[in-house]
């Protein structure tokens, strides 16, 4: 086990490097520490699949530079540019959220990119043309941040006489959106929501370039790679936590004189083969242990919130405990993650030590 | 009453038949007067088809119009018509039964669900109007043998043919797709009647009410574009591969003119 928590450590190791706070550092103590919170007979197996989990979606700030790198070029290419200083000069990349919030460290680390291999920053980009307007960000899990910067963006003037929901409909611009992770069905939710809060043009002419689709969708074909438990009827907490949700959820729907389906628990026999986790039984002990310690840090902690759930932030019209997202990269553990990641309350020291503005 | 010898008077059995009288009765939904049904034609909603049809016999006093729709109760809009029905447009006679059945087919696009329901619920009985007073619209019944009812029903056959129509057209591009009548005047509040279109409202019903969102089935979704840094870790997906689903074919389904059964109307 001890060699299994110093393989995490490093694989973890520049979380949050870039800041000048030690103690937000993850140490093979913290990592000892966390794994005492749950149950002794069940921590060897959720280290083994948290090393897979770190392995395949933890990115480190290196990966996440290459990935900035790379979208560059690519970008350069499919728009058929030979320089990507060229394809620089026509592009504008779009800041629209706060400062500190994960677009804005995204956007550092691009500028560090681009000084590094092209020789200019970010406010010297799209100084020919808007051209292409490009919105970077780390992680799409609901895409409310994603719809909502959008949907601003669009009534925003890109030049004069114009807006930017014009430019985009009679193609003076081209929306790019490029994302380290995203979640296929929110994704696809979220052009169907452009379809029709924006205009057709917006959800059919932008492009979407990413480094990994999560599909959560929960079907025949699906993988199923983030939090999804099973149904156990014998914990008691765990239905009594289902029940609360549904009765909150409806009171919620029935302003829209709707009725959510319930989401809960993973449907039996999915997934068809195990391809994420490294054991299917593993796994059932990982999402089971997640999902009682989250219930047990919510009655505790007894937040406002509404929202939050013990499998991370949902939206209020589902019905299910949680997003379960499984992406982290060295600045952001998303909430909509497991709270065990990152959720300090109710005497629970989480994984990683996150700061929300 | 004038027994105008250009309609077929019939006679119904009660007992064979769905009649409707009272708007709070099993078939009252079939009655104009009844709530629930409201359209919305050229914008205006309008809470029945009663008031839509008495409004159109005035296309050329916007203002009866007006008052017509103004008004909460279908008995209240219809006292406001017969103020002036010396005054409806000229061609009246020759043109309401048009009207009617149009009325029809907007209460029916608009109100899809529960009115299709309801004319589903006749299964093929005959549809009558029960009145005491108007036996070209309805029917009444007969003195000796309350059992019979005599008279045009010329609504309760406009249901029938409707009910068939219906039959014939379920979700059809023609149910939810009302052209205006082809006659002069045709107006409300000065403006020509749109077409009616409800197509988009049936389609997003059907989306909410089947979960739609939850279907594996990327219609139009678009491309993903992989930034691939050849790392192994990162479980590397194919392309998502696009469905090209052609868009369905707008088959219009020819107009049946011949309707079978009691529905028939010589005009």
């Amino acid at each position: 086990m001890k060699e299994l928590i110093e393989e995490i450590q490093i694989i973890l190791s520049d979380y949050r490097q870039d800041e000048n706070d030690e103690s937000v550092r993850i140490t093979t103590d913290n990592i000892l520490d966390w794994i005492n919170q749950f149950d002794p007979a069940i921590q060897l197996q959720i280290l083994t699949e948290l090393k897979n989990i770190f392995d395949k979606r933890y990115l480190s700030k290196n990966r996440v530079k290459r990935f900035l790198e790379i979208t560059i070029e690519k970008l350069t290419k499919d728009f058929k540019y030979t320089d990507p200083l060229d394809f620089l000069n026509n592009c504008n990349f779009l800041n629209l959220q706060s400062t500190g919030k994960s677009q804005d460290v995204m956007l550092s680390l691009l500028n560090e990119v681009i000084i590094e291999k092209y020789q200019i920053s970010l406010e010297n980009c799209g100084l020919i043309s808007h051209k292409y307007s490009v919105y970077i960000d780390d992680i799409l899990c609901t895409g409310l941040t994603l719809i909502n910067n959008i949907t601003d963006w669009s009534s925003e003037e890109f030049n004069s006489g114009k807006t930017n929901l014009m430019a985009v409909n009679d193609g003076s611009t081209i929306l790019v959106f490029a994302y380290v992770f995203i979640h296929d069905k929110n994704y696809y939710k979220k052009v169907a929501e452009m379809r029709f809060k924006i205009s057709k043009d917006f959800a059919a002419k932008h492009k979407m370039y990413r480094l990994l689709g999560v599909d959560n969708n929960y079907n025949a074909t699906s993988k199923i790679d983030f939090v999804f438990p099973i149904a156990n009827l014998a914990y008691q907490d765990v239905i009594d936590y289902k029940d609360e949700i549904v009765f909150d959820v409806d009171i919620y729907t029935q302003k829209y004189n709707n009725v959510s389906i319930e989401e809960f628990y993973r449907p039996v026999g999915l997934p068809q083969t195990e391809m994420f986790f490294t054991d299917s039984t593993n796994r059932v002990v990982l999402e089971d242990a997640f999902l009682r310690k989250g219930i047990q840090i919510l009655k505790t902690s007894n937040p406002a919130n509404k929202n939050i759930r013990a499998l991370g932030y949902s939206i209020p019209s589902l019905k299910n405990f949680g997003f379960g997202a499984l992406c982290f990269t060295w600045r952001n553990v998303p909430n909509n993650a497991p709270l065990v990641f990152w959720y300090a309350g109710g005497g629970f020291r989480p994984l990683f030590k996150v700061t929300r503005r | 009453m004038k027994i105008n010898n250009k309609y077929q008077f019939k006679y119904y059995k009660a007992s064979e038949s769905c009649i409707f009288r009272k708007t709070k009765d099993l078939f009252g939904g079939l009655s104009n007067m009844a709530s629930g049904f409201s359209v919305n034609v050229n914008g205006i909603n309008i809470l029945t088809s009663e008031a839509l049809y008495q409004a159109c016999r005035f296309p050329h006093l916007p203002e009866v119009q007006e008052k017509i729709f103004k008004e909460r109760s279908p008995m209240t809009a219809k006292m406001v018509s017969k103020h002036f029905r010396n005054d409806s447009r000229i061609d009246w006679d020759d043109n309401r039964i048009k009207i009617m059945r149009w009325c029809l087919r907007v209460k029916l696009a608009q109100n899809f669900i529960e009115f299709g329901k309801l004319l589903e619920s006749t299964g093929d009985k005959p549809i009558i109007e029960d009145s005491s007073k108007d036996d070209f619209w309805g029917a009444i019944r007969d003195k000796e043998d309350k059992n019979f009812l005599v008279g045009v029903n010329a609504l309760g056959r406009l249901l029938m043919e409707l009910r068939q129509f219906y039959n014939e057209n379920r979700y059809s591009y023609d149910m939810f797709v009302v052209e205006p009548l082809d006659i002069p005047d045709f107006k409300l509040l000065k403006y020509d009647i749109k077409i009616i279109d409800e197509r988009a409202k049936f389609i997003s019903f059907i989306v909410k009410n089947v979960n739609f969102s939850d279907l594996d089935i990327k219609l139009n979704n678009p491309v993903q574009y992989i930034v691939s840094d050849n790392n192994i870790n990162i479980i590397n997906e194919p392309v998502i591969p696009e469905l090209n689903l052609k868009s369905v074919s707008k088959k219009r389904i020819k107009k049946e003119d011949r309707y079978n059964g009691q529905g028939t109307l010589p005009f």
